[in-house]
């Protein structure tokens, strides 16, 4: 397949202004009201904002569309982001004026629909996890982790365990885990990871203590392996006053398969634009949920949407809970999407999300596995999950491209790029994950492009080294773009690094 | 079911095919690791109902959601206000090019999205004042609580002062951020420059929040003596801003804020039951601020031709490098919200955002009038006020709501919800949706009930 992106050479919105033109048609029904406002109030300074024609506006956005590439474009195999289809559906019932239309503030008795709809998905992802209760008072996955760090502190401090500062995190976890911990104020005790690339329980059992809160973990962990300790991991946990902790980015993978809630998890988040098919975004609004089991429930974010005989309502009355963390109740056309996918699927689909997506995975493995340019690291025969890590390490050792270069290069083929170096304990590493959503054809073409980067970089790696040349701007430099005397973060600092305001020139 | 549209390799024929491959006879042989006792059986997904094919769903969705009642934006006097929302910005952001992206870690193939998230970036910084937005926050709430975290890392200190009738529900939100790190908030009312300036001695205040409109409508006058008073006690100033006032209201720049947050739904995104909020934060040019702030930031590079290209840039503040020292969790954002934003933004230019000020505050004086006018109520406070305004009612409000919601209105938020010495007192908002007849017939309708 020949592929290239639309090349626009787009300028900023700014450089089409033209005095006098607008985009939008304001009338005015109070003419006769005057609009004098004191200096103390009034904006003196001139508003730099372009102006444009609505024309304008929709050509020069619907180009930036055609350079920009998602899941209705091609495979965007990206490890822990779970980038499957959209389902369109959704998108039209969450556009629903009965959605959009919707105040925050309005009386109960005019929302029910839309209680109905969070309650049913609270009890659903509920049952999903296998936890007791939900919140979806949380607008993202990483929302979702800080109220499960504060709602263990919480814990803590109302059962006499101030003294618990310290929050075990493995060395694979992602990012968001020790940043949410940090923010809920725990100290981070990293773990290693062991051979097979799972929790050292000798590890695990020499950091543990009485200042041991807990543990966040993710399982399927971020190379694709099932924690299979995990039982043991609860049972040490538990035993020295802790609480688990359950982060659900890699949930598709074992989706009515396996619950966090029976492998001893006392709370979960949940990203719904991950597991649950609503859309990225190209980066948000996500969506989420917190979950938690017995004693725990009572921590959970405010408000939860709850049900008795007059119907559904919001519930913010909180005694132990952590407050709230969304100035209203999350992004709700994100839960009607979620919840129309869960019930598209029935628990029969979401457990075939689970199969299709863990055989997608581990077919791609299959072909890769005697690549001499890729290696499988950490127990190479186990099965992988929703994704898994390959490391090129081989191809630099051997031809100098890395793991970097090999991602440019898929996007030279139309395809989009794994995470790259991701888990830190991988070296090269390539984080692939297809979902179910991907056909058998483009998994096949994906291991083949990467084994043909082996046969290029034997004859002549700065084939590799230059690309990506069919997107839309080629290789950027990005040091260069973070040297303090080049940061341009806006259009304001730009014009005015180019008039030469004192000040400006570097950050 | 056999195959699943959405699961293209799920058909028994596709999976035989990749069975083989593997040298299995069942894909269950992949769960293996999983300890016996934790495996769920078939049966066990029973209980989430059968799958439904797409019309099942439309009629089972459609059928809760019209339970919900509608009103007519022109209906709704209670804040949040609604907006104008162009039909241009639901159909850019509808662009699935756009909303199936990830995250633009690969730049050099999303330039379309990054460029989008600079021009949100550069019109913002335009409409505040300010130099530098990071690629957005969840909501209004969420940003300022991050940029309170944000200006304690700074001043490394840890306590932060805001108006006691600050919007309620942001203060609940940085208040759980706060029993995180265990910083400290004091609230003075109205700001009052007195009591501020006494909170302030003890040299333990690492910013004060500065609201403009308040919570309740009013354009404050002393911003400037404000922000003296801070800074003359080492510390930041944050402002709150309603992003639509700014065409004709003071921007946070004008007045020398160090940070400065907004919400930013009433940038064309709707109402949404309260949810896409798109959170706004921006800073001045100060490396100390900027290298603290939480969030993406999009910037202005070259690639290897030379040509102008966008990417993440300063990334070593965030989570996926820094890990527990990172300047915030966050990773997903708003994007999506900020294109629609931008497009907002761009449609309305800077004429249009004058206007369109200036048709709220017109809206806002007319409906304060009118009601100023009523026997059975009052209307406190003096000065400029800006889409909202607090109404105080001569009988239970809980009456007149009542029977304002019988009346098909939507109206204002019962203030002794939030303070006890609010005892009927409501806020009412208005924005350029309200006709000027539409404001008359609110304040009938109030006539005839109070």
């Amino acid at each position: 397949m020949e592929w290239r992106q639309a090349v626009w050479r787009e300028q900023l919105i700014y450089e089409y202004s033209s005095k006098g033109k607008t985009g939008i048609l304001i009338t005015d029904d109070l003419k006769e009201m005057d609009t004098d406002l004191p200096e103390t109030v009034k904006r003196k300074s001139k508003l730099e904002l372009p102006e444009v024609s609505e024309v304008e506006v929709a050509r020069h956005y619907t180009r930036l569309s055609q350079m920009s590439y998602g899941v209705d474009l091609g495979p965007v195999p990206l490890g822990s982001c779970t980038m499957k289809y959209n389902p369109k559906i959704n998108e039209d019932l969450a556009s629903s004026e009965r959605v959009t239309m919707l105040h925050p503030l309005q009386p109960m008795e005019d929302v029910q629909g839309i209680l109905e709809i969070m309650y049913d998905l609270q009890q659903m992802l509920a049952y999903i996890t296998g936890m007791d209760a939900c919140s979806l008072s949380i607008p993202a996955g990483a929302s979702g982790e800080l109220a499960g760090a504060l709602m263990i502190k919480k814990y803590h401090r109302e059962t006499g365990g101030e003294n618990r500062d310290e929050m075990i995190i493995p060395d694979s976890a992602h990012g968001t885990n020790p940043a949410s911990a940090r923010m809920a104020g725990f100290k981070v005790i990293t773990i290693p990871s062991n051979n097979n690339g799972t929790v050292d329980l000798d590890a695990l059992k020499s950091v543990v203590g009485d200042r041991t809160a807990g543990i966040m973990l993710t399982n399927p962990n971020t190379l694709g392996l099932f924690e299979r300790d995990i039982l043991e991991i609860a049972n040490i946990i538990h035993s020295a006053g802790g609480k688990l902790y359950y982060d659900g980015a890699n949930l598709n993978g074992i989706l009515g398969i396996a619950r966090p809630g029976d492998m001893g998890f006392d709370i979960v988040h949940i990203n719904l634009h991950k597991t649950f098919s609503t859309p990225h975004g190209g980066g948000g609004p996500g969506g989420g949920a917190v979950c938690a089991k017995g004693e725990m429930t009572d921590y959970l974010p405010r408000p939860i949407v709850r049900k008795d005989e007059k119907g559904y309502y919001m519930d913010f009355t909180c005694s132990k809970c952590i407050g709230r963390l969304h100035s209203f109740y999350g992004n709700i056309p994100v839960d009607v999407k979620a919840y129309a996918y869960i019930k598209s699927l029935g628990g029969e689909g979401l457990r075939k999300v689970a199969i299709t997506s863990t055989l997608n995975t581990n077919y791609f493995i299959k072909l890769i596995e005697k690549s001499g340019g890729y290696s499988i690291p950490y127990d190479p025969r186990a099965p992988r999950k929703h994704e898994v890590v390959i490391s090129a390490e081989p191809l630099k050792e051997k031809y100098g491209i890395t793991a970097d270069d090999v991602a440019k290069y898929l996007l030279d083929n139309g395809f989009y790029a794994p995470t790259i170096y991701f888990p830190l304990i991988v070296k090269e590493a390539l984080m692939i994950e297809f979902t179910e959503s991907e056909t058998l054809e483009n998994i096949e073409e994906y291991a083949r492009i990467l084994e043909e980067i082996e046969e290029i970089a034997k004859e002549n790696p700065s084939l590799i080294k230059e690309s990506p040349r069919n997107t839309a701007v080629r290789r950027i430099k990005a040091a260069e773009a973070n040297k303090p005397k080049n940061i341009i973060p806006t259009y304001r600092v730009l014009r005015r690094k180019k008039l030469g305001v004192k000040g400006y020139e570097k950050l | 079911m056999k195959a699943h549209p959405w699961m293209p390799n799920s058909s028994p024929e596709t999976v035989k095919r990749m069975l083989e491959k593997l040298g299995i006879k069942d894909p269950l042989e992949l769960f293996n690791d999983i300890p016996e006792q934790i495996i769920l059986d078939e049966q066990a997904v029973y209980p989430l109902g059968k799958p439904l094919a797409e019309w099942e769903v439309k009629e089972l969705v459609e059928s809760k959601l019209h339970k919900n009642k509608i009103y007519p934006p022109n209906r709704i006097f209670r804040p949040p206000c609604p907006h104008i929302t162009p039909a241009l910005v639901r159909h850019i952001m509808g662009r699935s090019e756009f909303y199936t992206a990830y995250t633009p870690y690969q730049p050099e193939i999303s330039q379309g999205l990054l460029q989008a998230f600079f021009e949100y970036q550069s019109m913002v910084a335009d409409l505040f004042d300010m130099d530098v937005v990071n690629a957005s926050h969840y909501d209004g709430a969420t940003a300022l609580a991050e940029s309170i975290l944000m200006s304690f890392r700074v001043k490394k200190k840890y306590r932060v002062i805001m108006d006691e009738y600050i919007d309620p529900s942001y203060r609940a939100v940085v208040e759980t951020y706060l029993y995180g790190i265990g910083g400290k908030a004091t609230y003075v009312r109205n700001l009052e420059e007195e009591r501020l300036k006494e909170e302030l001695e003890n040299g333990d205040v690492a910013a004060v929040v500065v609201d403009n409109p308040t919570f309740t409508g009013r354009l404050r006058e002393n911003l400037e003596s404000l922000v003296d008073i801070t800074h003359n006690h080492d510390a930041l100033v944050v402002s709150l801003v309603d992003p639509l006032s700014l065409g004709i209201i003071k921007p946070p720049g004008e007045y020398g804020s160090d940070i400065a947050v907004g919400e930013g739904r009433s940038l064309g995104l709707g109402l949404n039951y309260g949810g896409y909020g798109l959170g706004i934060i921006a800073a001045k040019w100060d490396s100390k601020l900027v290298r603290q702030m939480p969030g993406r930031i999009i910037g202005l590079g070259e690639d290897l031709d030379g040509n102008p290209a966008y990417l993440m840039i300063l990334q070593t503040r965030e989570q996926h490098i820094r890990r527990e020292r990172a300047t915030s969790n966050i990773t997903t954002n708003e994007a999506l919200t900020t294109i629609g934003a931008a497009v907002f933004m761009a449609l309305l230019g800077r004429n249009g955002f004058i206007e369109l000020g200036e048709s709220i505050l017109k809206k806002t004086a007319y409906l304060r009038m009118l009601l100023s006018k009523l026997d059975s109520a009052d209307v406190p406070g003096e000065g400029y006020y800006f889409g909202r305004t607090p109404v105080h009612f001569h009988k239970s409000y809980m009456t007149v709501e009542k029977e304002l919601l019988e009346k098909g209105f939507l109206p204002g938020l019962d203030l002794s919800r939030y303070w006890a010495d609010m005892k009927d007192k409501a806020l009412f908002c208005v924005s350029e949706v309200h006709s000027k007849k539409s404001i008359e017939e609110l304040v009938e309708r109030l006539e005839e009930v109070a």
